[in-house]
C-alpha cells in the first residue's frame, strides 16, 4: 500500500524539518522519496505532522502490571470502554487492560513504546502481555542491577564475564538493552533494608550501587548494545536525594561511548523528577532540580527522562521495593510486594497525587523545571514513568504545560500547593517549547537515545511510523492558557496515526489492530565466553533458582513477531 | 508404604517436564516413556506421579452427545462441535467455566469465545482463592518468588493449609527441607510452625503447632497484631490459646530475618472468610516495620493462578467477567459462578478442565442437571454425568505443551512428552473449533 501525505505542517527535528510544508511518502511500511500515481492521498493540509512517538520509559506489561490489575479492581473500572467492530473492550486508567494499552498509545500517536522493567525469571510473562498489546513495538529491558551473579561478577571486577553474562541474558529474556533499579538495595530488600547513597554496600554482597552502575556501563559500551546502560538511581522520593543523582551520573563520566552506536550518551538517568529533590525531610523538602539540570547542560554523556507528575490517583510500580513500602508508611494505602529470587524485588502502591497537598505539589513542579531548566532538547525525554507518576494518557496535558508558561502560572497561582511556588524557581522559568522541541522530547530523542535509527524521524527509509494531529500549528497559539485544553484533546486523538504503513488510528478511532513487535538485541561474537559463563554458573544456578534452567528461558514463540537487532560486539 | 521396584523397561526419558497437578508446577520431573505412554515419573510426588502415569484411568476418548433416553452415545466430533456451537450460539447467558487445568494458549481462544458471544468467564478461583483475591483487593499483597523462601527464609508458617498432603513437594522443593544460598544447612536453619486446628501431617512434623480453635483463625491473628501494636491482651485465653504462647509467638516472628507464611482454603473458607485473609495480609505488613515477612496463598491447580493472571492483563479483572454488555463487568456475588448458577440466570454452561460435578454446592448443580453443559475433559468425572456434549480434551504438560503460572506467578513452559490418543483433540483447537462455528451460525443469521 502506498501513501502521500499532502500539505502538512512538518516537524522532523532528526532531519532538521522545522515546520515545513510538504509531503510524507509511504511505500511498503517504510518512508519514500516518491510514491507511484497509486498512491492513496490523504489531505492533511496545514495539519501538525510528526513521526509517531517513542516512549523511552513506561511500565505496560508485566508482572507487576499484573498484581496492580489485579489487585485495583476500582482502578479498572475507571476507563472502561465496550467493544466495536474493530477493537476488544477497554479497562483501566492507570494499568490499563493489554488491548488498551496499545489503542491508547496508538490514539496519541505514538508508535514505539519501552516496558522499563523485565525480571528475567518472569520474562515469559511480560512477553506474553506483550503479544496482547496491539499496535505499538515494544523494546523491553531486563533487570541488572540486584542480580546475583551480577553482583558477584562486580565484586571480583570481573566485566569479561560479566559483559558475557549480560549478553547471555538479553538472549534468554529476549530484551533489548540493561536497566538497572536502585543498584543494591532491591537485594538489601531481600532482608527488609535499603542502601542509602552510592556508596552503601548491599549486606553479604558488599558491593555498591557506583560499582553495579560503572561495571554494567562499562559492559553496555564494551557490548555496544543500542541503548545505554539506563539507570533509576538510589534514594528514590527521599528528600535531599540530588546529590545521590548527581553522583550516579558522575559515577560513568570517564567511561567511553562505543563508537559504533548512533546515541551520544553513556547513561540514561530516567524518571528524574524522583531524583531531583533537596531538604532532608517532607518538612523541609525543596527542589533540587537546578543542580541536576546544571549537571546536565555541562555533561553530554547523560540523557533523561523526567516522570512528571499529572496530579492524578493512580498507581506506583517499581522494582524499588523497599521505596514502595516507605510509601505505605507515609499514605497507609494497599502495599503489594513482589520479590524475585536471585534477581530483583519489586512493590507496588495506589497513590493520590493532589494539587491541594504540598508534597505532591512541589513534586509537580520539579519535574517541569526539569523540562525547563535543561537546555538541549535531545537530553530529556517526556515520561510520566507511566504509571508511577501519572498514566501515560496524559503526555498531552504535559505538552499544554510545556508550551504556554501563561498555563503554569494559572496553576501555580489558583490550582497547585503553594509550596509549588515558594519551594522552587518555577514562577521564575518563562521558557515555552515550541513544536519542534516537543517532536524532539517525544519523538527524535527518545528514538537517539535508544539507539533506534529507523524510527523517530521521517527520513527516507525510516519505518512508516507517523501521526497527524488535527491542529493547524501556524494558525494556533499554543502559548495562550486558554488553548491549554485544546491541545490536550487534539494531541490525544490523532487524525491519523500510521504504523509501519498502516494507518491504525483515523479521526482519534482506532481503525486498524497489528501485532506489536519485540524488539531484541542478540550480541553476537561472545558465544565462546557466553558458553563458559553458563558452564560456570549452571551448578549456582540449579542450586538456588526453583525453576530448571531449560524452562527458565524464553521460548522464540512468545516473541513472535520480534524485530531482531544484530550486535556485532567486536566492533 | 510397600516398597516399588523402580521402573526400568523404558525406551526413552523427557527431561524437565512439568507437573500438571498441583500449584507447585514442579518443571523438574523426567518422564520414563515407553510405546508412547508414561510408565515411570521421577521426581514428582505420588499425587503428580500417579496422575501422569495413569491418564487412561476413565480417559475420555470419543466425543458424545446425550441422547433423547439420557444416555450419553458416542459421535464423531463435526457432529459434537457443531451442536456445541449450536447451544452456545443460541443461548442467552452462556457461563464458560473451568480454565484452571489447561494452558494460557486455550484460554486465549476461550476469551475470545467468551467476548464474542457476550458470555461470563470464571475460573475454580470462584470457589477456591477468591476470598484471597477480595483481601488483595481490600489491603494489599506482599508477596515473592518461591525461591526468596528457599534461599533466605528461617522461619516457614503454615496455616489452614496442609502442603504434606495436598502440595506434597512444597516443602522439600522450596521452603523448608531445600539448601538456601544464606540457609545452607536446609531444614536445621529454618523454624517451621504450623497454625492448625487439626494435627495434620505437617504439623506433626513442625516445630511448632498452634492448634487454635476452629474458626478462631481471626481472633488469634488479631491478637498477634494487638501483640505486635504493644497492646495488652485483656483475655487468658484467646482462640484456645494461652495468651503466654501468643506473645512468645509474636516475639519469634519479630526475630527471624526473614519469614513466610503461606496459607490454603482453611483460611479462606472458614468463619471470617475474606477477613482471615485481610488480617493475615495486614500481619504481615506490620512485621515489615521489624524484619522481613512475605506471605503466599497456596494455590490448587497447575493453572489457577495463570486464569487470574492471565484475564487480569486481557480485561483487567481476574475471575468472574461477564461481558454480556460488550464491556467486561466483575462484582463478585453478581457474575460469579455460583451466584449465578443459584439465581438459575445461566442457560448454557460450558466447563473446561474443571470438574463442578464434583465441587459446586448442591443447588448449584440441580441447575446445571436443569440446563446444557458441554465439557471439556480429559477424564470420566461427577460432570460427566450432568453433560449433554462431551468433547475429550488432551493432557497438558504430557501430551499437549503451553504455559502455565504457578502459585507464585512464575510463567513455566510446559513441554509434552507423548502424543495424545488419536481420537482425542486438543483444547485449545477444540475452544477455536467451537469459536469458528459458533461465528458461522452467528454470521448467518
Amino acid at each position: 500500500m502506498e501513501y502521500i501525505l499532502k500539505n502538512g505542517i512538518v516537524y522532523d527535528p532528526t532531519n532538521n524539518v522545522t515546520g515545513e510544508k510538504k509531503d510524507v511518502m509511504i511505500k511498503d511500511g517504510k518512508i519514500v522519496g516518491n510514491v507511484s500515481s497509486d498512491a492513496k492521498v490523504l489531505d492533511v493540509t496545514d495539519k501538525l505532522v510528526m513521526a509517531a512517538g517513542v516512549d523511552v520509559h513506561a511500565h505496560i506489561a508485566g508482572p507487576k502490571l499484573c498484581v496492580g490489575r489485579l489487585y485495583r479492581p476500582e482502578d479498572e473500572r475507571r476507563g472502561v470502554v465496550a467493544k466495536t467492530d474493530i477493537t476488544r473492550a477497554e479497562t483501566g486508567f492507570s494499568i490499563p487492560s493489554c488491548s488498551a494499552t496499545g489503542y491508547r498509545y496508538s490514539r496519541m500517536g505514538y508508535g514505539t513504546v519501552t516496558e522499563a522493567a523485565v525480571p528475567p525469571l518472569e520474562a515469559k510473562h511480560t512477553h506474553e502481555e506483550i503479544m496482547s498489546i496491539p499496535n505499538i513495538d515494544v523494546t523491553p529491558l531486563l533487570l541488572f542491577g540486584n542480580n546475583w551473579f551480577v553482583l558477584q561478577y562486580v565484586k571480583e571486577g570481573n566485566l569479561e564475564d560479566l559483559a558475557a553474562f549480560v549478553a547471555a541474558w538479553l538472549k534468554i529474556a529476549k530484551c533489548y538493552g540493561m536497566k538497572v533499579v536502585n543498584p543494591c538495595g532491591s537485594e538489601a530488600w531481600g532482608w527488609g533494608m535499603n542502601v542509602h547513597g552510592v556508596d552503601d554496600p548491599a549486606p553479604y554482597w558488599d558491593v555498591t550501587g557506583r560499582e553495579v552502575v560503572r561495571a554494567l556501563t562499562q559492559v553496555n559500551e564494551m557490548l555496544g548494545l543500542p541503548h545505554s546502560m539506563h539507570v533509576h538511581p538510589n534514594d528514590l522520593g527521599h528528600p535531599g536525594n540530588y546529590q545521590t543523582t548527581i553522583d550516579t551520573m558522575d559515577a560513568v563520566k570517564d567511561i567511553e561511548k562505543n563508537p559504533s552506536v548512533i546515541r551520544n550518551q553513556t547513561l540514561h538517568c530516567t524518571h528524574l523528577q524522583f531524583h531531583s529533590y533537596g531538604g532532608t525531610s517532607w518538612r523541609d523538602a525543596n527542589s533540587g532540580a537546578e543542580p541536576v539540570a546544571d549537571y546536565i547542560n555541562k555533561n553530554k554523556h547523560v540523557t533523561c527522562d523526567i516522570g512528571q507528575i499529572t496530579l492524578d490517583e493512580t498507581t506506583t510500580m517499581t522494582a524499588d521495593a523497599p521505596m514502595e513500602y516507605d510509601l505505605y508508611k507515609l499514605s497507609g494505602l494497599k502495599w503489594a510486594n513482589k520479590d524475585i529470587e536471585l534477581e530483583t524485588a519489586a512493590g507496588l502502591i495506589p497513590i493520590i497525587y493532589s494539587p491541594k497537598a504540598p508534597v505532591n505539589s512541589l513534586q509537580w513542579a520539579i519535574g517541569l523545571e526539569l523540562f525547563l531548566m535543561i537546555n538541549d532538547p535531545w537530553q530529556v525525554v517526556l515520561t510520566t514513568d507511566s504509571p508511577n507518576a501519572g498514566p501515560f494518557i496524559r503526555y498531552p496535558r504535559i505538552i499544554s504545560w510545556l508550551m504556554s508558561s501563561d498555563r503554569r502560572t494559572e496553576m501555580l497561582e489558583g490550582e497547585v500547593h503553594k509550596w509549588a511556588s515558594k519551594r522552587t524557581a518555577l514562577p521564575t522559568l518563562d521558557r515555552v517549547y515550541d513544536w519542534n522541541e516537543i517532536a524532539t522530547v517525544t519523538r527524535s530523542a527518545p528514538a537517539k537515545i535508544l539507539g533506534l535509527e529507523d524510527r523517530g524521524h521521517l527520513g527516507v527509509g525510516a519505518n512508516a511510523d507517523v501521526a497527524v494531529y488535527d491542529l493547524e500549528p501556524e494558525n494556533f497559539d499554543a502559548t495562550k492558557a486558554a488553548n491549554a485544553a485544546v491541545i490536550e484533546d487534539v494531541l490525544g486523538r490523532a487524525l491519523y496515526t500510521i504504523k509501519d504503513g498502516d494507518v491504525v488510528v483515523k479521526d482519534g478511532k482506532i481503525s486498524k489492530v497489528v501485532k506489536s513487535r519485540h524488539l531484541w538485541s542478540n550480541v553476537q561474537g561472545f558465544e565462546e565466553q557466553e558458553k563458559k559463563v553458563l558452564e560456570n554458573i549452571m551448578p549456582m544456578f540449579n542450586r538456588y533458582y526453583t525453576v530448571k534452567f531449560e524452562n527458565y528461558k524464553v521460548h522464540d514463540h512468545y516473541i513472535d513477531p520480534s524485530i531482531e537487532f544484530k550486535i556485532d560486539a567486536s566492533k | 508404604m510397600v516398597y516399588e521396584e523402580p521402573v526400568t523397561d523404558y525406551d526413552h526419558i523427557v527431561e524437565n517436564c512439568t507437573c500438571a497437578f498441583c500449584g507447585s508446577n514442579c518443571d523438574d520431573l523426567d518422564f520414563l516413556v515407553k510405546g508412547n505412554h508414561v510408565v515411570g515419573v521421577r521426581h514428582a510426588c505420588r499425587l503428580g506421579a500417579s496422575k501422569i502415569m495413569e491418564d487412561e484411568d476413565q480417559r475420555l476418548k470419543v466425543p458424545m452427545i446425550r441422547d433423547e433416553n439420557g444416555e450419553l452415545v458416542e459421535v464423531d466430533w463435526d457432529t459434537a462441535l457443531d451442536k456445541a456451537a449450536e447451544l452456545l450460539a443460541n443461548s442467552v447467558r452462556p457461563l464458560l467455566y473451568g480454565w484452571s487445568e489447561t494452558s494460557i494458549e486455550c484460554m486465549k481462544k476461550g476469551l475470545e469465545l467468551t467476548e464474542y458471544i457476550g458470555a461470563v468467564i470464571d475460573n475454580q478461583a470462584t470457589i477456591c482463592h477468591g476470598p484471597t483475591v477480595q483481601a488483595v483487593q481490600n489491603v494489599g499483597y506482599p508477596l515473592m518468588t518461591l525461591g526468596e523462601v528457599k534461599n533466605r527464609a528461617d522461619m516457614v508458617v503454615y496455616t489452614g493449609s496442609n502442603p504434606m498432603n495436598a502440595h506434597p513437594r512444597h516443602l522439600a522443593r522450596y521452603s523448608v527441607f531445600p539448601r538456601g544460598w544464606f540457609r545452607q544447612r536446609g531444614r536445621f536453619d529454618r523454624t517451621l510452625v504450623t497454625w492448625d486446628p487439626k494435627y495434620s501431617d505437617t504439623a506433626k512434623m513442625s516445630d511448632i503447632w498452634v492448634p487454635f480453635e476452629e474458626n478462631g483463625d481471626y481472633g488469634f491473628v488479631n491478637a498477634i497484631r494487638a501483640v505486635l501494636k504493644g497492646k495488652e491482651l485483656k483475655e487468658d485465653v484467646i482462640s484456645g490459646i494461652p495468651k503466654e504462647d501468643i506473645i512468645e509467638l509474636t516475639e519469634a516472628m519479630k526475630n527471624v530475618e526473614f519469614g513466610a507464611l503461606f496459607f490454603g482454603l482453611g483460611l479462606t473458607h472458614t468463619l471470617s472468610k475474606q477477613r482471615n485473609i485481610d488480617i493475615a495480609i495486614q500481619l504481615i505488613q506490620d512485621l515489615n516495620a521489624y524484619t522481613k515477612w512475605v506471605l503466599l496463598p497456596m494455590r490448587g491447580h497447575f493453572n489457577v493462578n495463570g486464569f487470574n493472571i492471565f484475564l487480569s492483563y486481557e480485561m483487567g479483572f481476574p475471575y468472574g467477567v461477564d461481558f454480556s454488555r460488550g464491556y467486561p463487568r466483575y462484582m463478585i456475588g453478581e457474575t460469579t459462578t455460583i451466584d449465578l448458577l443459584n439465581r438459575k440466570e445461566i442457560d448454557v454452561f460450558l466447563v473446561i478442565a474443571a470438574d463442578p460435578g464434583a465441587h459446586f454446592p448442591g443447588g448449584a448443580n440441580m441447575h446445571l442437571a436443569e440446563i446444557p453443559v458441554i465439557q471439556i475433559d480429559i477424564h470420566w468425572g461427577p460432570s460427566t454425568e450432568l453433560a449433554d456434549v462431551v468433547l475429550p480434551g488432551t493432557f497438558i504438560g504430557v501430551e499437549t505443551e503451553g504455559t502455565s503460572y504457578r502459585m507464585d506467578s512464575v510463567p513455566i513452559h510446559m513441554k509434552s512428552a507423548i502424543d495424545p490418543p488419536e481420537t482425542c483433540r486438543e483444547d485449545e483447537w477444540i475452544v477455536n473449533e467451537l469459536l469458528e462455528r459458533v461465528k458461522n451460525i452467528k454470521e448467518a443469521k
